[in-house]
């Protein structure tokens, strides 16, 4: 019996995660979300758009947002690299581009193993962090991708 | 001659951090500049009245004075930018090297490096040093994170650890020899001072408080 069916039967469900990492920390968005993982290519800047966005791509004949995740996260900003990936993602509202440094692979996390993340000061805008959950010896930081932006900075998305 | 210029060099440091120490404990700001007036001598502890608050008692002189400093009591000394601290060993959870570095949650609060797993507890790390320094000294602060956090002050069963440079010897104090904030002092988070020591013995409950709130 696989660990996954193991812990499902004792009531302690699984979630999938598809990790990243950003200025070295890893973080972790719920598989369902990821539509898919593209190399990074042209991204054409929006004259006007909020700061956090980088610009769009065209996907295939659709109009995709691409976000500046570093800098949504108030993180400081990097150089693309050959590692860089756009994070194809389908919120609740909106299918967005999140910039990344890398995806890392997808691990399973019980929900037993969600903390609630810690309370460190974090500003009102920091309401995305789902919880953390510890992966030999290092924090996986869930986002809840859907909290990534207020509803007001979706809206201002959707009309660039 | 030489060694006499040496002896009052040594001396004014020692008197220019012990009047910081004395500023600390009064909540004025804390003179950094030469030329300062030396602290008072540590002020022998008064009993403190029964029946008083559990966690800490004044005495009649207005210092308060923590349950756990009422007899002789240890602490151990650590280094943050150059201060001496103390810590009650009664309120230490544990001391470890910061070896695998800390895990930094986005948008957090300057007071924070991170955190870090601690017995199966995630422990916030405090940037030690922006937290017990007065701003205008913790603006500039010479040394890098890494060197701040070299090792980690767990308290509060894990969930806070404090950053510092060096880890000190553990003392024995007799409450006498500490010279207790009075109930008009500002940082309620410093207990006293050990003037023979020039080091601020920290009130861990009150600092857990502070620190919380910060947060809040």
């Amino acid at each position: 019996m696989s660990k996954a069916a193991t812990k499902a039967n004792s009531g302690d469900d699984i979630v999938q995660w598809v990790t990243f990492k950003l200025a070295d920390e890893t973080y972790g968005i719920n598989v369902m979300q990821v539509q898919e993982v593209l190399r990074i290519s042209e991204i054409a800047p929006v004259p006007g758009a909020p700061h956090y966005v980088l610009g769009i791509i065209n996907l295939r004949g659709n109009v995709v947002t691409v976000i500046d995740t570093r800098i949504r996260l108030g993180l400081p900003t990097a150089e693309v690299t050959d590692s860089t990936r756009i994070v194809i993602i389908e919120t609740a509202r909106h299918v967005v581009g999140i910039l990344v440094d890398c995806v890392a692979e997808v691990v399973d996390v019980a929900t037993s193993e969600v903390e609630s993340a810690p309370n460190v000061g974090s500003d009102e805008s920091a309401n995305y962090i789902h919880g953390v959950a510890s992966r030999d010896n290092e924090l996986l930081i869930l986002v809840d991708l859907n909290k990534l932006l207020t509803d007001e900075e979706w809206d201002e998305l959707a009309s660039l | 001659m030489k060694q006499d210029t040496r002896h009052d060099t040594l001396l004014e440091q020692q008197l220019a951090l012990g009047a910081y120490l004395d500023a600390l404990l009064t909540g004025s700001e804390a003179p950094v500049e030469q030329g300062v007036e030396p602290p008072e001598k540590p002020q022998a502890r008064v009993s403190a009245a029964p029946g008083s608050e559990p966690a800490q008692a004044s005495d009649t002189t207005g210092s308060v004075i923590p349950v756990w400093a009422e007899t002789r009591f240890q602490a151990l000394l650590f280094e943050v930018a150059g201060l001496t601290l103390a810590v009650p060993l009664a309120k230490l959870k544990g001391v470890v090297p910061n070896t695998q570095g800390l895990s930094e949650m986005p948008g957090h609060s300057p007071l924070f490096l991170g955190v870090t797993p601690y017995q199966g507890v995630q422990s916030k790390v405090v940037d030690t040093a922006r937290f017990v320094l007065p701003k205008d000294r913790a603006a500039p602060l010479e040394t890098g994170i890494a060197e701040r956090s070299a090792h980690l002050v767990v308290i509060d069963e894990g969930r806070w650890a404090l950053a510092c440079s060096k880890i000190g010897d553990v003392i024995e104090l007799e409450p006498a020899q500490v010279k207790w904030r009075t109930a008009a002092g500002k940082r309620l988070w410093l207990a006293g001072t050990v003037i023979e020591l020039m080091c601020a013995l920290l009130d861990i409950d009150e600092l857990t408080q502070a620190l919380s709130h910060e947060m809040a």
